[in-house]
């Protein structure tokens, strides 16, 4: 009885079949469903994809750009677009500089060495939060640019919120090499921008 | 352009977008992406009553530091505008956590997480930890109606695997922006002739210099100042973490290992510099730890196989 198929066809079709038998069984279903899927199931996902794709885009774009559009440094987020260069520089070895309060004298007795903000626990009920810090720094930029009206307002915003009364305190800016001064304490170089006095 | 299609194919070749078919009809994979964006709204429940304080003191700040979100707070008067934002975001984290399904409460829960980002940079915390859950909250917005029920159809399916996958793109996308502006920075100051990022003494000026800005002796920070070649290694490899995160979404086979790489830099910096972004550790455990697109196993050779870049020294070497 001579065979209906040719060999080679044959050969073919046990290929086939051996190639679907070992596919999982989860891959045939996907195949399956992609072929169940309608041109408009299939058009929607494609619109989805590309307005994730276009959003991740704008995202990288525009979160970049804060970074170099806005010169503040606290400023440089636009909500909720933001560059994510966090700790992007390295501290100068020997040049670091810091603006910060030093406390001077606290209910008429002279603090013998002064105290800086961060590091007066006892005088200071709060002062290791991030807005004291940026506070100063800001109270400290005021006045470097000579910019009285705006210190002004930053320091009564401080006093407010941070200082007790009876109070005299300096506005520095401290230059020191931060492995030395984080091992000993030690600074390179004091500048007195301001002194007051919170009554 | 030849090159560009090889790189594309380099990036994309195991991508879960290539086989979202696939991912669609296996339920377990979508039973699973569908159980963590539920913890997700849980975790907003969380921290939406944690993370707050009733502590108003610091009003006199926000005449400065107005994001444009906040920027309606005068109107109404700082107290009373902070408390508005504090039991908006409870109710719709709520609503959230109960519904995640209704698009509705997805969308409010977003804008009350977006009022309480905007507080939580500018005057809470001046921190960037709440991003991640902002992106996040806005992509899952795009989480298609009716996938909560059990037989939802495939095309439902596919369009939450790719919103979950975007997710997670998005996510390590942030980190990769990190690498680079690590790479600016470094650039930026060796031309100026400034320490820099690859310096040896790096880690130790930057940890040195965090502890002594906010204060705090940390669990491990004079420890690694004093060893900082022994920190040295890990944190040049942190630079390779952040700056190929991105893409690490297209290879599902790194995404656990590198979830717990991302979470150990975390702890890492936490113990070290007191900087924890927990709301991170949260979406990494989420995320890349149960990440649905993950196989169950990925041996050893498979990993470093499929580290980027690095994956082209790994397959000569273990050929």
């Amino acid at each position: 009885m001579p065979y209906p198929h040719k060999p080679e066809t044959i050969i073919k079709h046990t290929k086939k079949v051996a190639y679907f038998q070992r596919m999982q069984s989860s891959v045939a279903h996907a195949i399956l469903l992609r072929m169940n899927l309608s041109p408009k199931d299939t058009h929607e996902v494609s619109r989805l994809r590309t307005l994730l794709s276009i959003f991740l885009g704008l995202y990288f774009v525009i979160g970049l750009s804060t970074f170099f559009l806005f010169s503040s440094a606290h400023d440089k987020s636009f909500p909720p677009f933001f560059h994510w260069f966090l700790f992007a520089l390295v501290p100068n070895e020997h040049f670091s500089t810091q603006y910060t309060v030093r406390l001077v004298t606290y209910k008429g007795k002279a603090l013998t060495p002064p105290e800086l903000f961060g590091e007066a626990n006892d005088i200071i009920g709060d002062a290791q939060t991030n807005r004291a810090r940026d506070g100063i720094r800001r109270l400290g930029k005021a006045l470097v640019a000579g910019d009285t009206a705006g210190a002004d307002v930053v320091r009564a915003e401080l006093e407010a919120a941070y200082f007790p009364k009876d109070l005299s305190w300096q506005v520095v800016k401290i230059t020191y090499d931060p492995i030395e001064r984080f091992k000993t304490g030690a600074l390179e170089r004091v500048d007195i921008l301001g002194t007051y006095h919170t009554p | 352009m030849k090159y560009l299609v090889q790189l594309r194919e380099y990036i994309f070749k195991d991508s879960p977008l290539r086989r979202l078919e696939h991912y669609a009809a296996d339920m377990q994979v979508f039973f699973s992406a569908r159980t963590v964006v539920q913890m997700y709204y849980f975790f907003l429940l969380f921290i939406s009553v944690a993370l707050f304080t009733w502590d108003t003191s610091f009003g006199a700040q926000t005449q400065i530091e107005t994001p444009w979100p906040i920027r309606w707070f005068p109107l109404i008067g700082f107290a009373t505008a902070y408390a508005c934002v504090r039991v908006f975001f409870i109710t719709t984290s709520i609503l959230a956590a109960w519904k995640p399904h209704w698009r509705l409460a997805r969308i409010l829960s977003f804008l009350a997480l977006f009022e309480f980002c905007a507080l939580y940079i500018s005057i809470l915390q001046l921190d960037v930890d709440g991003y991640g859950l902002l992106l996040t909250s806005f992509l899952f917005i795009f989480l298609p109606y009716g996938y909560e029920k059990t037989d939802a159809p495939v095309v439902v399916r596919m369009k939450f695997l790719l919103v979950f996958f975007a997710v997670q793109v998005e996510n390590l996308l942030t980190y990769t922006m990190g690498g680079l502006g690590k790479l600016y920075g470094a650039a930026a100051q060796i031309v100026a002739g400034q320490s820099n990022f690859f310096g040896l003494h790096s880690a130790a000026l930057q940890i040195a210099d965090r502890q002594l800005l906010t204060g705090v002796h940390t669990a491990l920070g004079p420890w690694a100042v004093e060893h900082y070649l022994l920190i040295y290694p890990w944190y040049l490899f942190t630079l390779y973490l952040l700056l190929f995160s991105f893409f690490v979404a297209f290879r599902p086979k790194l995404h656990r290992t590198w979830g717990l790489l991302l979470i150990l830099f975390h702890v890492g910096n936490y113990l070290v510099i007191n900087i924890g972004f927990v709301s991170h550790i949260f979406l990494w455990s989420l995320l890349l730890l149960a990440s649905p697109f993950a196989p169950a196993k990925t041996s050893v050779k498979e990993f470093l196989c499929s580290l980027p870049v690095l994956d082209v020294m790994f397959k000569k070497i273990l050929r």
